[in-house]
């Protein structure tokens, strides 16, 4: 029994040993999610060896962490959320991992807007304004270059072109929506993940009451929606968690209302879905919107925009 | 050889590791034998229905306090009380079994609870942010565990006797002058204070999961239920450790992979346990199995 003990105690030591020096090279660097994840990629290239925790697709509300992730956690140099609350599950990650890393908060700087529903919240989807997703890069940058400040010059390269992208979008964009009469500009919505979006450049959302936010709505649901849609002369809905396409056609047949493609919300796609980056993710939302509101306004027209 | 341990106990060098491990084998200490009872009250499913009943609790500790994990636990933990004293108590008085009166009072707390989240209005998802997971055990979430273990253990030791007469034979038991109802109300709030705190630190599957499948699985293994509930505590703490392991070097989630482990605890039971498992149906019946 002694053997095996010492055995085991030798391992744990050997096992430590291992583990820094296997860990040594880059600095570590983990981002919540994928939105993060591609910006702190975008600015620093592979100088520093970055871990995303929730891939892709993935919804960072609901989020099981594996040990692996645990693991990346504890080793982190920095971690980067988004904060707001988006990622509930992280604090105690971070108690029960007793990470050492600095954890940056993205949105530190922005003016969040609070929660449509609920005052005593503020809502987290805050990139879906380009001013402040480039906050959150002047965020990320800095704290890439107080981690590796021999790169300081290369990461503030890679943000400056990233950055000038961003804001000629964000120009683009504008002159666009503002091509378009203003009582075209609304689209009704079940998810406040476009707040940012419509604060920013002028476009109005609305959530109509009576449909519960706990279940998926129904046929029944939706075609009441479009009918109200169309009494107030609202000509784009968007409609997220529907992954059933029974009841999607349903909507359209029963109300003659035109399916949307796919917006992405809260998180990036695979390759080649068209949303890889952050900046390809803008652009797809944004073209999006604007095909709907230009194709909207035929009379009678309603587009429902789907979410991933 | 030396492989071979490292492969066992190296996890365990990790500090999240250990307090997941920690975690699991309190809950299963106080989970096992409640679940045990569960069983032998033919009450198996009033966990599932209960991780449903919370919500409006939850719901209002949240617009009390926000999002504050303690409010949102302790509205869960009346509402739950409530639920399980009401159905309780609904069995006792009248002629409906315990089971249906459960999901009588169950289906009212929760269509509540969905008006008021959707009256109120809320896409926070309260649900999501009340549930915990292993690998996130902090030191509050670890005394709050280790603390409910702690009394039900107390609790159901003092009260095992006179529960279980009042289990096999209520009629009895009323004749001898015992107060049945108040042991099985002292049981109940067990239950419910365990899968409340094991909700909020391990998430809705450990709670459940480690309370009913190593009570289960241990029905094959045991008779007595002193000795059932023996061994619900080594499936339990087995399908804890190995969870655990299989989590870490396939790099599954953690309380899935428990729950996993323990679930094929019960398969393999089912099969080949030595009580009234389907070996033993055919060694005693013959060729069918009736």
């Amino acid at each position: 029994m002694k053997k095996y003990i010492f055995i085991l105690l030798s391992f744990f030591y050997l096992g430590s040993i291992f583990t820094v020096n296997a860990y040594a090279s880059k600095p570590k660097v983990v981002a919540t999610f994928s939105i993060l994840g591609d910006l702190v990629h975008q600015i620093a290239g592979d100088a520093v060896d970055l871990k995303t925790l929730v891939g892709p697709n993935g919804d960072a509300h609901v989020y099981e962490p594996t040990p692996q992730d645990a693991k990346s956690i504890m080793h982190a140099d920095v971690i980067i959320m988004n904060g707001l609350g988006f990622e509930g599950w992280l604090t105690r990650l971070l108690d029960a991992t007793k990470t050492k890393a600095k954890i940056i908060k993205a949105t530190n700087k922005i003016k969040p807007l609070p929660a449509k529903e609920n005052a005593q919240v503020m809502d987290p989807h805050a990139w879906h304004d380009i001013k402040n997703a480039i906050l959150y890069g002047e965020a990320i940058l800095e704290a890439l270059i107080n981690l590796s400040p021999k790169n300081k010059e290369k990461f503030s390269n890679n943000w400056a072109v990233l950055r000038k992208k961003l804001e000629n979008l964000d120009r683009e964009f504008k002159n666009k929506v503002q091509s378009i009469p203003l009582d075209l500009r609304k689209v009704i919505t079940l998810h406040d993940g476009f707040q940012y979006l419509g604060h920013a450049y002028g476009i109005e959302f609305l959530t109509p009451l009576g449909i519960s936010t706990e279940a998926e709505p129904s046929a029944k649901d939706l075609v009441s929606i479009i009918k109200e849609a169309k009494a107030h002369n609202i000509k784009v809905i968007f409609i997220e968690n529907i992954s059933n396409n029974r009841v999607m056609e349903q909507v359209a047949k029963e109300s003659g209302a035109k399916l949307g493609d796919l917006l992405f919300s809260d998180a990036l796609s695979e390759k080649e879905e068209g949303a890889e980056t952050f900046l390809d993710m803008v652009r797809h939302n944004f073209s999006i919107f604007i095909n709907a509101f230009k194709s909207s306004q035929r009379p009678g027209q309603v587009i429902v925009l789907q979410e991933s | 050889m030396e492989d071979f341990f490292s492969w066992f106990f190296e996890p365990f060098y990790y500090t999240f590791l250990r307090r997941a491990f920690v975690a699991s084998w309190s809950l299963s200490l106080s989970a096992a034998p409640l679940g045990v009872i569960l069983v032998l009250r033919r009450m198996s499913l009033m966990g599932d229905a209960l991780s449903h009943s919370v919500l409006p609790g939850v719901a209002i500790g949240f617009f009390m306090a926000g999002l504050s994990l303690i409010a949102m636990s302790l509205g869960g933990l009346i509402v739950g009380l409530l639920v399980a004293m009401a159905a309780g108590a609904v069995s006792r008085w009248t002629s409906l079994e315990e089971d249906a009166s459960f999901a009588g009072f169950f289906l009212i707390s929760l269509s509540i609870g969905v008006i008021l989240v959707s009256v109120k209005g809320s896409h926070v998802d309260l649900m999501h942010i009340l549930f915990g997971s292993v690998l996130a055990i902090d030191d509050y979430t670890l005394i709050l565990v280790a603390s409910t273990s702690t009394i039900t253990l107390l609790i159901m030791a003092t009260i095992y006797r006179s529960l279980l007469l009042e289990c096999v034979d209520p009629i009895y038991f009323k004749s001898v002058g015992g107060k049945g109802h108040r042991y099985h109300a002292l049981f109940l709030i067990c239950v419910v204070a365990n899968l409340v705190s094991a909700f909020q630190s391990m998430g809705t599957l450990m709670a459940l999961g480690m309370m009913m499948l190593p009570a289960i699985t241990a029905r094959f293994w045991a008779k007595q239920v002193w000795s059932t509930i023996l061994a619900a505590w080594v499936v339990g703490m087995l399908s804890s450790f190995f969870g655990l392991l299989a989590s870490y070097h396939f790099n599954y989630p953690s309380g899935p992979s428990i729950i996993l482990v323990a679930g094929i605890c019960y398969i393999c039971s089912l099969f080949v346990g030595p009580k009234g498992s389907l070996y033993q149906h055919k060694k005693t019946y013959g060729q069918g199995i009736s």
